[in-house]
């Protein structure tokens, strides 16, 4: 996905993400715990630094927002959890107590040092941004509307 | 992630935002998050404005924004500094609450939304100033 990212940016371009990941230098053990713990829907990866320069990205920086990520876990449960019914009413039956147990599965593991979450951002090659160019594209619209593709290999 | 996992990741947020979020739902998003953009991670609003900042996202940029969701922060990010943005993910229910908020808050003229998954991204090469994604597909 990151190479994918870079094909699509300008020279200059920047990219950045906030990630959940595996604190660094677990033993195997407390990895495959960091990774159960993890985010379902991501695949948690912990060399991120690499990969973006593999994908020809520059001027690495990651920023610790652990505590934030923590602080924020927490306040989704305690702000959820009086309200668990009338919640768990506008989901599909389980769905809600489903995100509350991997919410405390997660602040568990960061409370145990095995998950950290951290902001990496990156450029491309320097280069002249040139700035919002509109027109041509097929997919964007003037007014916002969902639009079906078909999905191709990344390159 | 594998091919079943995203199918399962995509029916399992295409439920979620199929619901309409209730005042208490958005009472408490404004608590947590800061405000009610439709986020369900973990990305706060400071955050977002961290990513702004740090970016340098101006009027001037098309940010891009993957795994979108209901349309946050890239919508947000749009409001905020003036950029265009493009949304996009996989479940559409998320994608039309980000098309009706994007309509809503003025920002229709220079917001597109589009249905595709990260590994398939149907964009031309040198389109976008920035990209920006949370928590998703890493």
């Amino acid at each position: 996905m990151l190479r994918a990212c870079r094909r699509l940016l300008r020279p200059g371009g920047r990219i950045g993400f906030y990630t959940i990941v595996e604190a660094p230098g677990l033993p195997a053990a407390a990895r495959r715990r960091a990774r159960a713990a993890g985010p379902w829907a991501a695949a948690m990866r912990s060399d991120h630094h690499r990969l973006l320069a593999a994908a020809g990205f520059r001027g690495v920086t990651e920023l610790d927002v652990t505590p934030a990520f923590a602080a924020t876990a927490a306040a989704w449960l305690a702000e959820t959890e009086p309200h668990t019914a009338e919640l768990a009413r506008l989901e599909p039956p389980g769905a809600f107590a489903h995100r509350q147990a991997d919410r405390r599965r997660m602040l568990a593991a960061v409370h145990s040092g095995l998950l950290r979450r951290v902001l990496l951002l990156a450029r491309t090659n320097e280069g002249r941004v040139t700035g919002s160019q509109f027109g041509g594209h097929l997919w964007l619209r003037r007014h916002p509307t969902v639009v079906r593709t078909r999905s191709r290999p990344a390159p | 992630m594998t091919v079943r996992d995203e199918a399962q990741a995509r029916a399992r947020f295409q439920e979620r935002y199929g619901a309409t979020p209730s005042r208490v739902a958005r009472r408490i998003e404004q608590r947590v998050i800061g405000g009610d953009w439709g986020a369900n991670g973990y990305t706060t609003m400071a955050q977002a404005d961290t990513l702004a900042r740090e970016l340098g996202l101006s009027a001037a940029d098309r940010l891009l924004d993957l795994g979108t969701g209901r349309g946050w922060p890239g919508l947000y990010l749009a409001d905020r500094t003036g950029c265009a943005v493009v949304l996009t993910d996989l479940p559409l229910e998320g994608l039309r609450v980000a098309a009706s908020r994007a309509a809503s808050e003025g920002l229709a003229a220079r917001t597109g939304v589009v249905a595709a998954a990260a590994s398939g991204l149907p964009f031309r090469a040198n389109s976008f100033d920035a990209v920006i994604h949370t928590d998703v597909l890493c």
